[in-house]
């Protein structure tokens, strides 16, 4: 197992390094001379070499690109071009809020979605399950910026019940958690729907095998086969597609952060990038790589550690 | 004499894309209380069929065209869902055929034949716990205890099919019905595990259904023996009437073919001749006609007819015998 994590974290660091490559390639092919975008057209020569230095830009790429590499394993991601804040220090300003969004958006949503999945399951083929799978898949089929607005429009501005922007007062918890309310429904919303879908396919092909069968032979209730003696393996497909479509929050929360003016890593990389502050677009993107892969990884230890087959194979 | 368990008239289908597969025709069985009744017949032949049709867990895609399975005169196929959970595991316990994919593959077996005695409220867990190492001692199984944190697949198949049938016996059934329990196990511990029913016959006075394609084993242990041929069942008796005096040409064929009965020295094990018919298009005829050594005309043709061998207790279908 030890072995295992250890080569599932190799290749992760590897990943990271990779997308790391992609994008300061990637950043260096935009055309047009950032300096020139960025300062205007009155800039003088001066001012444009002075940003150019300060942005590393002035110096061979792949001296950039080591150097940078070098710079991250200090802890040093640089500086902000316009404020000449330390962008670490920024980034760990704002990752926290959107860590919390993207948990809290996939917390309530699995915390929804298997219960209906598994009920799905115990009725299936019934009118209980029909309505589950309307649901899930309208909840499926409406794009995450479009339940942001409306239930912006709607809790927000209408009703007053929850604040339409930020993310809640410093220190106040319970101003933060009502903050959360909203964009978190918007992100997890879908998720509610495609995690009850997969569930229900994922339990119905687990409900066919002999086991089950032998639990149902000893008189074991339906939701006690479903919860308890179908559930763990139904799971263990679900788990790698949680950890992919992290991903698909990660950018689920550039809109939900946009739309509701919250701090978070999704705001922070849409106004860098149009401001073309690089050093805080590859702070923020590393970022997001970081804790994407290592969700990636803790996914497929979670799954080997699930199934015991493979838990022991694995030792 | 009161019987466990009756079934008559059960015929049951399978729907599947290539079309309907008759794999039960009107088969006719009773298990008295406190009998073991041997169920024998080759592979394909509707054993596992009629086992699940008796704790109604049948596939999906079975139907079941006609018939009962009467426990204390209630049919079991019509039975509410409250009842069958109370048959299931405690009125029934069963041994299913393949050890290997019996257990929850995620589930320590502690944890699962625990659960599996959730009736005996009387119990706790750490009882629950002791009863499953003392029937694992019973059943052959070494070190019990710290076994019972293992999950199956840290199990031999010989031990997981001890272990299935260790956890049918925790339930104390009223009968138990074992699909093949001991066709994964070598012959010492065939030999175990049927001392081991032989035993809980004489304890408890439950009944016991037991199918196999092996004849020896029924030897040993049944009261009563149904030969069953291509979904139709075409002998039945007592065991020396099945041994001794068997009328119908494929209880004949199987005998011979048994390694346990042979008389005479061989080199290879002789087997019999030609093929199961396919059950989606079962003959109009005999089922066994095409495989029988004394086919006449009539048999692929009419339906042969019960010959009652002595007041119905020693029966068979057969043209040849009926003559
Ligand atoms: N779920 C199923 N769907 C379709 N056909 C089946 C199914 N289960 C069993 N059969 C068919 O029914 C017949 C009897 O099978 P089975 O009861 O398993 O026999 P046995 O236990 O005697 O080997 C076989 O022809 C088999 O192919
Ligand atoms: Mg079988």
């Amino acid at each position: 197992m030890l072995n295992y994590a250890f080569k599932r974290v190799m290749l992760g660091i590897l990943i990271l390094l990779f997308t790391m490559m992609v994008m300061y390639v990637a950043v260096y092919l935009i055309p047009g001379d950032p300096a020139a975008v960025a300062l205007g057209p009155r800039a003088t020569p001066e001012m444009k070499a002075d940003l150019l230095a300060r942005m590393g830009l002035d110096q061979p790429i792949y001296i950039q690109f080591s150097s940078f590499i070098v710079n991250i394993l200090h802890g040093d991601l640089g500086l902000d071009v316009w404020s000449n804040r330390e962008v670490s220090a920024i980034i760990s300003e704002t990752m926290p809020n959107t860590m919390i969004l993207a948990f809290a958006s996939i917390g309530w949503a699995l915390a929804l979605g298997i219960p209906l999945g598994c009920f799905s399951v115990i009725y299936r083929n019934s009118f209980v399950d029909r309505i589950i799978g309307i649901l899930s898949v309208s909840f499926i089929a409406i794009p995450s910026f479009v339940v942001a607005i409306f239930v912006l429009l709607i809790f927000a501005v209408q009703l007053r019940w929850l604040p339409a922007i930020g993310a809640g007062e410093e220190g106040d918890i319970l101003s933060q958690a009502r903050a959360l309310i909203l964009p978190a429904f918007a992100i997890g919303l879908g998720w509610v729907g495609y995690l009850a879908r997969m569930v229900r396919a994922s339990m119905l092909e687990v409900m066919g095998e002999q086991h089950i069968r032998t639990a149902r032979a000893f008189g074991l209730s339906e939701t006690r086969v479903v919860f308890r003696y179908a559930l763990a393996i139904s799971l263990i497909p679900v788990i790698s597609l949680i950890a992919v479509g992290m991903g698909g929050i990660i950018s689920g929360s550039v809109f939900a952060e946009i739309i509701f003016a919250r701090p978070g890593i999704g705001n922070l990389t849409y106004n860098a990038v149009t401001s073309r502050n690089y050093p805080v677009v590859m702070g923020a993107v590393m970022v997001t790589t970081v804790f994407y892969v290592s969700i990636t990884v803790m996914a497929d230890l979670l799954m080997a550690y699930t199934d015991p087959r493979v838990r022991d194979v694995l030792k | 004499m009161n019987n466990a368990l009756e079934i008559n008239n059960l015929s049951i289908h399978y729907q599947t894309d290539s079309g309907e597969v008759r794999a039960l025709r009107n088969v006719n069985l009773k298990v008295p209380d406190g009998k073991v009744v041997g169920i024998v017949g080759e592979s394909g032949c509707g054993k596992s069929t009629l086992m699940s049709a008796i704790i109604n867990l049948l596939s999906e895609n079975a139907i079941v065209k006609n018939g009962k399975i009467l426990f204390e005169n209630t049919d079991i196929l019509t039975m509410s869902k409250h009842r069958l959970r109370k048959l299931r595991g405690y009125d029934i316990a069963t041994v299913f055929q393949d050890p290997m994919t019996t257990f929850n593959p995620v589930m320590t077996i502690g944890q699962q034949l625990t659960d599996f005695q959730h009736r005996f409220k009387e119990r706790n867990r750490q009882q629950k716990r002791q009863k499953i190492i003392e029937m694992f001692e019973l059943v052959g199984i070494p070190d019990p205890a710290q076994r019972l944190n293992q999950f199956p697949h840290e199990f031999s198949g010989g031990m997981r099919q001890r272990m299935a049938i260790a956890a049918a016996l925790l339930m104390n059934p009223r009968l138990l019905v074992a699909d093949e329990p001991t066709t994964a196990l070598d012959v010492t511990m065939e030999a175990q595990i049927l001392h081991l029913l032989r035993k809980m016959k004489n304890d408890f006075n439950g009944s016991i259904l037991i199918i196999t394609h092996h004849l020896g084993v029924v030897a040993e242990l049944c009261d009563y023996i149904t030969v069953m041929y291509a979904g139709e069942v075409v002998e039945q008796g007592t065991v020396e009437d099945i041994f001794y005096r068997p009328s119908h040409p494929y209880t004949k064929a199987l005998l011979e073919c048994d390694p346990a009965v042979l008389k005479r020295k061989t080199r290879y094990l002789p087997t019999i001749k030609g093929r199961i018919p396919d059950l989606r298009t079962p003959p109009p005829g005999c089922v066994f006609a095409n495989r029988c050594s004394k086919v006449s005309a009539q048999c692929t043709q009419t339906a042969p007819p019960v010959v009652d061998l002595s007041d119905g207790n020693h029966w068979c279908i057969c043209h040849e015998v009926s003559k």
